[in-house]
């Protein structure tokens, strides 16, 4: 006894998680110093520690260094089903896009990515490399592979401005219209950390991604590193679907 | 950005492990020989291994050595199907260990989540899904007490909630599934053979009836080590 999820510790969490709730903390809000916390919920520190401890793993809260526990800011919660370009998603949910390009042009395809884009090994491919930002925070290293031939002198754009769907629309005709992902855990190596602003050796999503156009031809793959603090994936599912 | 010789190596790995260039199951090649073939020094070796080994694609053994793990199951997360019909489809030996039940007021939090009062009922269980005899998933679930009155009857090792909506005439009728990364304290790791302080994926579900009512609420979670994770957007 003691260990599971209707422990007395797991009751204190979830009054932590009301507490949090009734008294109107929002994203990014300071909660009181833990001492002060323990008072107002009429419980010992000893045990509201284990409640923060949990909230903590959980996401709801986050400490930060000499400033207390917050809040957790908005989490980029990614609908799974909708396939929507990170510039038109985002923008939509009203953030603030931003995306610093770390490589941007033409390269001979590899033995690894050539199968993936169904071409040949060392045909020409766009590779194009950015860390995206929304709301001034590192989010997403995310690379993509896409073949030269649809998209000859794409290079030339500025993609720290430019939507990369957006040019393949406008300018190649090009419709990307879905996407297969695929979501799994691994952990940031230190240049990663660097570009998220974040620590190494933290957890993260590996995205890799094949997007199909309207004739459904290969037209991208892409591979992207998301931090898990702030990002999440959410699906609204029908029992019809399967019917 | 230049990427790490370890990572350059961990990737090489990865794609040697799903092209069928390693056999699950099968010793995985020495550090020495790593490190001669791919020209580096034992250091830089142990860091890939150490990343190939957190996230589930390598399995230390104390004493027996390193494995190639079996496969990852993927998970689509853009259908709605119960976990025993998910592994059985998959070929996986699905069991269900009904850990702890009880009833209790719903309180704040679930009466929220739930849309019903907090002094009205609800029953909460939790449960380890295993599959091939391997704890994967820890559910934890909790329903309004009067969907199934007398629910407390069933075992439910034996049945699944599913079986319990069916009798009772109770149909699903959509669900908000929602997946994250969280790290793993000591209740979850226990039971699923994790390390406390390791990092897993964390599911939360909510499903409605027909009219819109919330019927069930499910906090999961799952060795990441044994999992990824698939949808196909539209």
């Amino acid at each position: 006894m003691g260990k599971h999820f209707l422990s007395k510790n797991e009751l204190i969490y979830e009054d932590l998680l009301a507490f949090i709730n009734k008294n109107g903390y929002g994203p990014g809000d300071k909660l009181p110093p833990e001492r002060q916390l323990a008072e107002m919920m009429g419980v010992s520190r000893t045990t509201l520690r284990y409640a923060i401890e949990r909230a903590i793993a959980n996401q709801n809260i986050v400490s930060k260094h000499g400033v207390g526990n917050i809040v957790t800011p908005t989490q980029l919660c990614e609908d799974a089903k909708s396939f929507l370009s990170f510039s038109k998603g985002w923008q939509a949910d009203g953030f603030k896009i931003k995306n610093d390009v770390l490589t941007c042009k033409k390269e001979k395809a590899s033995e690894k990515v050539a199968p993936l884009l169904q071409i040949n090994v060392n045909d020409e491919v766009f590779v194009l490399k950015r860390v995206r930002y929304l709301d001034d925070d590192p989010i997403i290293i995310e690379t993509a592979y896409i073949p030269y031939n649809l998209c000859p002198g794409i290079e030339k754009h500025d993609f720290s401005k430019s939507s990369l769907y957006s040019t393949l629309e406008n300018e190649y005709n090009v419709y990307p219209i879905n996407q297969a992902q695929t979501y799994s855990l691994t952990f940031l190596t230190k240049p990663e950390a660097n570009l998220l602003k974040t620590d190494d050796k933290k957890p993260a999503f590996h995205v890799k991604g094949i997007t199909y156009d309207s004739n459904k031809r290969v037209i991208e793959y892409s591979t992207s590193i998301n931090r898990a603090d702030r990002y999440s994936v959410y699906a609204w599912l029908d029992v019809e679907d399967n019917q | 950005m230049k990427e790490p010789q370890y990572l350059k190596i961990h990737n090489d790995i990865v794609y040697k492990i799903e092209h069928g260039e390693y056999n699950f199951g099968s010793l995985m090649t020495p550090e020495r020989e790593l490190a001669t073939s791919y020209n580096v020094n034992r250091l830089t070796i142990r860091k890939a291994l150490k990343l190939l080994e957190e996230e589930g694609y390598i399995t230390r053994s104390q004493g027996r050595g390193t494995f190639i793990s079996e496969p990852k199951i993927d998970n689509a997360i853009d259908v709605m199907e119960s976990t025993s019909n998910f592994f059985t489809d998959l070929g996986i030996a699905s069991k269900t260990k009904a850990i702890h039940m009880q009833k209790r007021k719903a309180g704040y939090v679930y009466g929220k989540i739930l849309n019903i009062p907090e002094d009205e009922d609800i029953y909460m269980i939790e449960r380890l899904r295993l599959g091939n005899n391997t704890p994967l998933i820890l559910e934890y679930t909790a329903i309004p007490y009067n969907l199934i009155p007398g629910i407390e009857n069933y075992d439910l090792s034996i049945f699944s909630l599913y079986d319990l909506y069916t009798k009772h005439s109770i149909e699903k009728s959509k669900c908000k599934s929602t997946y994250k990364i969280v790290k793993f304290l000591e209740s979850e790791s226990e039971l699923l053979n994790c390390k406390v302080g390791e990092y897993g994926f964390l599911n939360e579900e909510i499903v409605y009836d027909k009219n819109d009512k919330p019927i069930e609420y499910t906090r999961s979670y799952l060795n990441s080590k044994k999992f990824f994770f698939s949808s196909f957007m539209k």
